[in-house]
């Protein structure tokens, strides 16, 4: 490239001095002479390359159009031009050239997120005692046993040690360290490594070291350690040493997160305090990091349709402009009886160096690609040019609410207590519940706030499908649902509820019987349906719901309200009730308001729970419709439906107007595939996730929805502005051209000074 | 199947859409995609012709751009 700059800078002194000192004036040879000499330092390359093309047949190639222009300048007698046309054609070559190797550059560095080595704690070289292949060991009944730790033999089978001599005497340690063979064959330690297993274990203990490897070479179960400012080779789980990590290279999260043995880190993050220690439990193609660089390398593949467009377009364009440019040669001169053909021909020149495509098609990519490494830069992975574009058009966002705009965790809500203080029947539940697993037990500790004395239980029970039972104290304490309360024949008191949600839209005052009754009335298929997150199954809670369903009447649809509900009972007298909902997550609020604020015209939330909790959440956010007590399949169907509407209400052209739909990326993969845009929300670490979706949204915030969408606009604006202004601009020079009043090195000015311009305006993309 | 493969020095982007459009024209190529910001280009054929489909490519590749290389990844 130097080499080819300090080239290109003598060519064009050499053309300067010749068109100060007027060498074109010169007597015939000598001015030709010195243009002849610029062009061919300049663009002696370019010639060389065009005359290959030819003889291979190959024409409308770009060095072929240049050639022909410069030799066709330089045969009418423009000199100047024909080498200024070389000239002009190399200096934008060239910035093109480093302008696209920057920003391919300046895109793998955001996206470096692949470690370089890592450090793995494997057992040393061979000691010098060890050279010998035999070793004699003391057996345990005095008799020596000879022992050959060859490694070729040793490797043949895992616990297969080959002991020569006397096989019945071989020692118990001996047994051991096969162990420590099949253990040491298994991480895929060197030869040399194995056959030091024989020592003691503490002897291999102090042997061990670490080593600098490839992190294409860590084996899963294999100790690596990370020093602070180092990036996580492999996803691993800490087993010692606490730190933070900064995962701003996966999520565009700035906030370090702080990690503690038993903590899995992913690769590609970087450790920022303290050195830790940790067990790879992916290997380095599996991890993270690779999963995500792969993606994202991959995302070229889809194509936007402006791409397809431009490439179609240039493989038109370039004929069309090389057939009009000969025409424009012969037809006008034909009229005149050639008189002017030098002229004509000088114009149609100018044509074909305008027909070179470069400008137009390197910008559309450049733009595309720009704007997925810029929102995968804020955590947020797009699969393709194609996803990139359609979620510019996003006229509908369709969330389904568990995972997505909540949190999927269990809140206590709201607590009735008719005879104590509310924190009192808190704390009866909550040292009820200490030994329970169950996600209602752990939202009523947290509630609960305080350390529970477990010395205070002395008797501690869950009953399947209902609840728990304990006794705390002098108090026998029974938490659970409606059953429980009937099984135990504690007696629900009539309570009223003025405000259910905390909020004016639900002002319905029911008893606690009938509360009862909507409970058991639950639609099928709600409640606690398919969203319920996958720790709320299979626990005692769980059994209640199907329970709870068998005995719907089949009428009511809807209960009145949200959430679910612990009743307390203390011996055996009813004494309350404490419900729990969902927590809405921080910045749903904000989300919302945001992806209105981007153009989405209708936000709509699907859920498999009952009518009073969508409407709360629906409410709270401003989502402009929901629809409660959806079965997954039901989630299909709707989505189809607001897909079909939203086409049919759409401004645009129907097929342009998309829908988005957003999930956890786990239990609704059918509707991610199904709908125009499937995102997937908290795709970090979840490969179910990342397979199953459009666009992965790596944190569970769901306003990087809207800073996509976002990206996306900016985007496909940036794609827009560079293609309407490489064609307007060549429409012009062409018009200016055919008339003659453009010349060749402006024509040629004009067209590398587009795409340069092109290829800056799609950095933009990039932040 | 599919495989990926890289395409290095890739200059001009219509080069790259040239390139696309040849190998997907090659007999038995059922696909073929080749960005131009990553070089990656991605086949889509017949396993049993592959051997034939990726010297053909690496020979378009030349073709059409002097300087690009057809490498295994």
């Amino acid at each position: 490239m130097k080499k080819r700059i300090i080239r290109i800078s003598i060519g064009a002194a050499v053309f300067l001095g010749a068109l100060i000192a007027g060498a074109e004036n010169f007597p015939k040879p000598a001015g030709l002479t010195v243009y002849l000499a610029a062009i061919l330092i300049i663009g002696g390359d370019v010639l060389l390359r065009a005359l290959k093309n030819i003889l291979k047949g190959k024409v409308f190639d770009e060095n072929f159009l240049m050639t022909i222009a410069a030799v066709g300048a330089f045969c009418i007698g423009e000199y100047p031009e024909a080498a200024a046309v070389m000239l002009f054609y190399q200096v934008g070559e060239t910035f093109q050239y480093l302008a696209v190797a920057r920003s391919r550059k300046s895109i793998a560095a955001l996206m470096d997120i692949r470690p370089d080595y890592a450090n793995v704690i494997r057992v040393s070289a061979v000691p010098e005692k060890n050279d010998a292949s035999k070793e004699e060991f003391e057996t345990g009944n005095g008799k020596k046993t000879e022992v050959i730790t060859d490694v070729m033999n040793a490797r043949s089978g895992k616990n297969d040690l080959n002991i020569s001599g006397s096989a019945a005497g071989q020692n118990l340690s001996a047994v051991d360290e096969s162990k420590d063979y099949a253990e040491a064959k298994n991480s895929g330690i060197s030869g040399s490594a194995i056959g030091q297993n024989l020592y003691a274990a503490d002897d291999l203990k102090s042997r061990s070291a670490t080593v600098r490897v490839d992190p294409s070479e860590v084996k899963t179960g294999e100790i690596i350690v990370v020093a602070p400012g180092e990036k996580i080779p492999v996803d691993a789980v800490v087993i010692e040493g606490f730190s933070s990590v900064d995962t701003a290279a996966l999520t565009g999260e700035s906030k370090p997160r702080d990690v503690a043995p038993g903590d899995g880190i992913l690769s590609g993050c970087v450790n920022l305090s303290g050195v830790i220690k940790a067990r790879a439990v992916k290997e380095f193609g599996e991890s993270t990091a690779s999963k995500i660089l792969d993606l994202v390398e991959n995302a070229g593949a889809r194509k936007s349709n402006s791409e397809n467009f431009i490439t179609k377009f240039a493989r038109y364009y370039t004929p069309a402009v090389v057939a009009f440019a000969l025409l424009l040669a012969v037809v006008p001169p034909a009229f005149s009886g050639f008189q002017n053909f030098s002229e004509w021909l000088y114009n149609a020149l100018t044509f074909l160096v305008v027909s070179c495509p470069c400008a137009l098609v390197i910008s559309i990519p450049m733009s595309f690609f720009g704007g997925i490494g810029g929102a995968s830069k804020k955590g947020v992975l797009i699969k393709g040019g194609n996803y990139l574009e359609a979620l510019a058009n996003t006229e509908t966002v369709v969330f389904d609410k568990t995972g997505t705009l909540t949190k999927g965790v269990l809140k206590v809500d709201k607590i009735i207590a008719p005879r104590m203080q509310s924190g009192e029947l808190l704390a009866l539940a909550a040292y009820a519940e200490s030994y329970s697993s169950h996600p209602v037990s752990a939202a009523l500790r947290k509630a609960h706030g305080k350390d529970i004395d477990k010395s205070l239980i002395t008797d501690a029970e869950e009953i399947a499908g209902h609840g728990v039972f304990a006794v705390a104290g002098d108090k026998r304490v029974h938490v659970g649902n409606a059953r429980l309360m009937k099984k135990i024949g504690a007696e629900i008191e009539p309570f009223i509820i003025s405000d259910p949600q905390g909020t004016d839209a639900h002002t319905a005052p029911p008893r606690a019987r009938e509360y009862a009754e909507k409970i058991y009335n639950l639609p099928s298929g709600s409640a606690y349906g398919d969203k319920t997150p996958g720790s709320l199954k299979n626990s005692a809670y769980d059994n209640k719901i199907p329970d709870l369903r068998e005995t719907d009447a089949g009428g009511d649809k809807t209960a009145d309200l949200p959430g679910t509900a612990a009743y307390v009972a203390v011996d055996g007298k009813y004494e309350g009730v404490i419900f729990l909902s969902d927590e809405i997550k921080e910045d749903s609020a904000r989300a919302i308001a945001e992806i209105r604020a981007a153009g989405v015209k209708k936000i709509v939330m699907l859920t498999g729970d009952g009518e009073a909790e969508a409407k709360k959440v629906a409410d709270a956010l401003k989502i402009d419709e929901y629809y409660a007590g959806l079965l997954p399949s039901d989630k299909v169907q709707k989505a189809e439906e607001l897909m079909g509407e939203n086409a049919k209400n759409s401004a645009k052209k129907a097929r342009k107007a998309k829908l988005v739909f957003v999930g956890d990326g786990i239990n609704d993969a059918p509707v991610l595939a199904r709908a125009d845009i499937g995102i997937a929300m908290g795709g970090l670490g979840s490969d179910a996730a990342v397979e199953a979706a459009d666009v992965v949204v790596m944190t569970d915030e769901p306003s990087k929805i809207a800073a996509a969408i976002r990206t996306a606009k900016k985007t496909t604006a940036i794609a827009r502005q560079n293609s309407v202004f490489a064609i307007g601009v060549k429409l012009l020079v062409l018009a200016l051209g055919a008339v003659g009043i453009a010349k060749m090195w402006g024509a040629v000015f004009a067209d590398v000074g587009v795409a340069i311009l092109a290829i800056l305006n799609a950095f933009r993309a990039l932040k | 199947m599919t495989k990926v493969l890289k395409v290095e020095n890739l200059d001009c982007a219509n080069c790259a859409a040239k390139m696309e459009r040849g190998i997907k024209n090659l007999d038995g190529v059922k696909d073929c995609t080749l960005s131009f910001m990553t070089g990656r280009l991605t086949i889509d054929a017949d396993e049993t012709k592959f051997g034939e489909i990726i010297k053909a490519a690496a020979k378009l590749v030349k073709k059409i751009e002097s300087g690009a290389n057809l490498i295994l990844k």
